[in-house]
């Protein structure tokens, strides 16, 4: 959580509004429009559109393993990062993106695992976790992440 | 004893392979209605649709934007080409792979193949591959039955070398590359540890960068025919107790000190094994982790109809070997014989609520000051080594477990025997294990059994056996006739010197190797990398400060000018449907011959000769098809670590009732293979044309005495005085002509 925290340029609770596709560079994106309803890191407002590899366009069918597929209407919490052309995507794809249960106030929240190799900041292999909480503790560990020293704010 | 022989006994009818289709299924699966028998549509590259059945890679020439500080796109491209490579020598695979090239952005191009760039990837992401697959799946028939065709293939690797998994002369850049190659060539993930794995369970290496399950996959949709006559294959079904068919399990043949290959279930339940090395196997069945298919789509594409719609995925289940039993000492053994399918292995597997564990990494602890594998070392190696003439075998286990991490009751390495020590400790939980490894065990990988109370876990591949410590490089110096002398310990004459990401060609001398550095232009500094071909690299123990080696301005006979260039190309345009030879000259250059590959950015030329005439003088032989696109392509020269290009230097132009087309190469008229002086020559129209009448042949500009003439044959002979090597033919009309280089070899 550290880590990711420490990574993301913007960590947003967010409804994804609507979905769209477009090619760039040979790569098919489908891009989500966010409506940001509470900002735990960045500027709120900053990010309203995030980027994902794969999807269908021009008659192709693009499928990055690894690359989630949002869905409209959802509500997620997201841990994002901005490329320095300006494309928002989102920390290590799956790993980045909490879906909340419903739309309350404290809803529960889950994640699955990555199945990418992670290490530690020693380099010793960490195993990324399935994760299941309430909203709250969410907040509250995304809060205390960003409150360790060294860690952009 | 007994129970072993009559489970032995009741195994197995053999069949002939012909009957049986090929259905392991990591590929991605079209069925053509959704009701069974369900005969897997396959998506893949149309080996009709491919020049001499080789897909050309082009790399982006813009390559990555950020270098970790030395660096370089020359040893970007050398681990693509090499990455590349490894799939070109996949035995029994029909399916050729060419390195063509940088490319120039959207080049228009119309024969299939891969594209390789390079974007911004969020961090956690290694890279990226995938098919272009149709939006509206047609089916295609082919040799090997009906496919969908894909059309072309991305792969994406990271714009910043400074982030994992570079920088490039990292082993984790190379197998990456090998992995979303895999998929960009229509594979998808498997659960055996091989190259086509999910990166936590992946042990590869340049030593051994792909495995059995890998070969299997690629021969399944691109297996030359007959290919199946070197392999066995087993079928059987997996079913709930009630009988319900288990759709998507995965079953895997495991030999206990040999290959692991696997296959994916039907939707009813049946599946086939194909492309298994003959041998005896343990054969399991086990429920895919969570992780493999989600639900928001970011892992596995299931299988779908034609109209787009997926097939259901069944749940969790308690893994089994075969027959029905849990316990692998009471396994049965599956033989597995080349050309037959062994029918029968079929499971009866028990519903659960969630797997009991999965994603398990195991790694070692290597300690830097001794340089040994032991169980407080600094240095974490995942996956896990142990060093066999050690007197303790420890690793350890990292894992995902939906119910708490599981202490297992005892863990078994299949071909060993029990660990004599498991032990959890730690918060998470990991697993501490030790074996005692007798010294006469063979290298290699080896599969772990995690025995957990009513489950049990198999981890293919989930540990290295090897004999000595990790290489480790004393000191690399300079010599004065141009090559280096690497000193090292614990290398061997299998031992590989990498600068960066190249190879240098080289001599074992005991403690020490002499290699002849890669070109390179003064000032170059690389990191240099021995690979033993156990999997392990001295960056094991060095990568916080690795050897690097700096070619100096003055001692390198190798050395190239700073910024080598493209003088001239002659011809600079071929009309689309011929072939000819191409005269490049360069300054600044020094190639080598068997160094040099040459590319016309795009998928519609194809090299198919090189020869590096002087140091900065190359001809290559090259054929573009008549449907080629029309247009400026990028002439590129990859040389040690000269990247030589020039965007729009070379032109497809529309083709010509009028142009000669030759295939290339000319062949020996008798045995169909070399050309020596004196032989006889044979030349053949290409694309389907026809050779213009009274044609006149020269051979390095002296007429050649024509045997036979026809329209689609002509056989000359080698004058005897013809000099050894490239050789130039020239077919004339008497308003047109063209060139091809034919190589001389001695007799």
């Amino acid at each position: 959580m550290n880590e990711m925290a420490n990574q993301s340029h913007a960590i947003v609770r967010a409804q994804v509004d609507s979905v769209y596709v477009a090619v760039a560079g040979g790569v098919v994106y489908t891009h989500y429009r966010l409506h940001i309803t509470e900002t735990y890191k960045g500027s709120a407002g900053a990010v309203n559109d995030i980027a994902v590899p794969g999807g269908t366009a021009g008659g192709i069918r693009q499928v990055f393993s690894g690359a989630p597929q949002l869905t409209a209407g959802a509500e997620y919490v997201l841990f994002l990062w901005t490329s320095r052309a300006g494309i928002t995507q989102i920390i290590g794809f799956t790993q980045g993106v909490f879906s909340l249960a419903d739309h309350s106030s404290n809803p529960s929240v889950s994640r699955t695992a990555s199945a990418e190799m992670m290490l530690d900041r020693s380099g010793r292999p960490v195993k990324d976790r399935a994760l299941s909480m309430r909203l709250s503790d969410l907040k509250s560990q995304i809060a205390a992440a960003l409150a360790q020293p060294g860690v952009s704010k | 004893m007994i129970a072993r022989l009559l489970r032995r006994r009741a195994i197995l009818a053999a069949a002939l392979l012909t009957a049986v289709p090929a259905q392991a299924y990591y590929h991605y699966v079209y069925y053509s209605g959704r009701t069974g028998p369900f005969t897997p549509i396959r998506a893949q590259f149309n080996l009709a649709a491919l020049p001499g059945n080789t897909l050309t890679f082009l790399v982006a020439d813009s390559g990555p934007a950020i270098y970790f500080p030395n660096d370089s796109f020359a040893s970007v491209l050398a681990e693509v080409r090499q990455a590349i490579s490894v799939w070109n020598n996949v035995p029994n695979s029909a399916l050729r792979l060419n390195f063509g090239g940088v490319e120039s952005a959207n080049q228009p191009q119309s024969t299939p193949g891969v594209d390789v760039i390079f974007t911004d990837l969020p961090p956690g992401i290694l890279g990226l591959g995938s098919p272009n697959l149709p939006a509206t799946p047609t089916i295609v028939n082919g040799p090997n039955g009906p496919f969908v065709a894909i059309t072309r293939s991305t792969v994406i690797l990271t714009n910043n070398t400074s982030l994992s998994p570079g920088p490039s002369y990292l082993e984790s850049y190379f197998t990456t590359a090998v992995h979303e190659i895999g998929h960009a060539l229509g594979l998808q993930h498997t659960w055996t540890g091989s190259a086509m794995s999910q990166d936590v369970i992946r042990n590869t290496s340049r030593a051994r960068p792909i495995d059995a399950d890998d070969i299997a996959s690629l021969s399944v949709l691109y297996g030359a025919s007959n290919w199946q006559s070197n392999f066995g294959s087993i079928t059987g079904r997996v079913t709930l107790s009630g009988g319900a068919p288990v759709a998507l399990a995965s079953v895997v043949a495991i030999s206990p000190n040999g290959p692991a290959v696997s296959a994916l279930t039907n939707p009813d339940g049946s599946y086939t094994i194909s492309g298994i090395p003959p041998g005896s196997y343990l054969v399991y069945a086990h429920p895919l982790p969570p992780d493999a298919i989600l639900t928001n789509g970011s892992g596995l594409l299931p299988p779908e109809d034609l109209g787009g719609n997926s097939f259901p995925v069944s749940g969790p289940f308690t893994t089994q070997f075969y027959p029905n039993t849990q316990s692998v000492s009471n396994a049965g053994s599956v033989p597995v014989i080349a050309g037959q399918v062994t029918s029968g292995p079929s499971f009866t597997v028990a519903p659960r609520s969630s797997v009991s564990m999965y994603d398990v990494v195991t790694y070692s602890a290597l300690d830097p000051s001794t340089r040994t594998y032991t169980y407080n070392g600094s240095i974490s190696i995942p996956p896990g080594f142990i060093n066999v003439n050690q007197p303790q075998g420890v690793m350890f286990v990292n894992m995902n477990a939906p119910g708490g991490t599981p202490t297992p009751q005892s863990v078994t390495m299949l071909g060993v025997g029990p660990a004599y020590f498991v032990q959890a400790f730690g918060q998470p939980t990991q697993v501490e294990l030790a074996f005692q490894i007798p010294t006469a065990a063979p290298p290699g990988p080896r599969h772990l059994v995690f025995n957990l109370n009513g489950d049990v876990y198999v981890l293919p591949n989930g540990v290295n056996l090897v004999q000595k410590a990790p290489p480790y490089i004393d000191s690399v110096a300079a010599n004065s006739d141009g090559t280096a002398t690497v000193v090292a310990e614990n290398i061997a004459a299998d031992s590989r010197v990498f600068f960066d990401g190249v190879q240098a060609t080289g001599a074992f001398n005991g403690n020490s190797i002499t290699v002849t550095p890669p070109p390179a232009s003064p000032g170059q500094v690389a990191t240099v990398t021995i690979f033993n071909s156990d999997g392990q690299n001295s960056m094991f123990l060095q990568s916080t400060n690795p050897p690097t080696y700096a070619y100096s301005g003055s001692s390198p006979a190798f050395a190239a000018a700073a910024s080598a260039q493209i003088q001239s190309v002659t011809p600079q345009a071929i009309p689309a449907g011929t072939s000819s030879m191409i005269d490049i000259f360069t300054s600044g250059a020094n190639f080598a011959q068997g160094q040099v590959t040459v590319g016309f950015g795009t998928s519609d030329i194809s090299v198919t000769g090189t020869w590096v005439v002087a140091p900065n003088h190359i001809q290559v032989n090259i054929t573009a098809p008549p449907n080629a696109r029309l247009g400026s392509t990028e002439l590129s020269i990859v040389s040690g670590y000269q990247v030589i290009t020039q965007p729009f230097s070379f032109q497809i132009q529309p083709s010509n009732s009028a142009a000669i087309a030759v295939a290339t190469p000319a062949v020996n008229a008798i045995t169909g293979g070399n050309l020596t002086p004196g032989s006889y020559a044979s030349i053949f129209p290409a694309y389907g044309s026809q050779f213009p009448g009274n044609m006149a042949i020269t051979l390095n500009g002296q007429p050649v005495a024509i045997q036979f003439n026809s329209p689609t044959q002509i056989n000359f002979q080698i004058p005897t005085s013809t000099p050894i090597g490239a050789g130039t033919l020239k077919l004339s009309t008497s308003s047109t002509s063209v060139s091809i280089a034919v190589e001389i070899d001695s007799n």
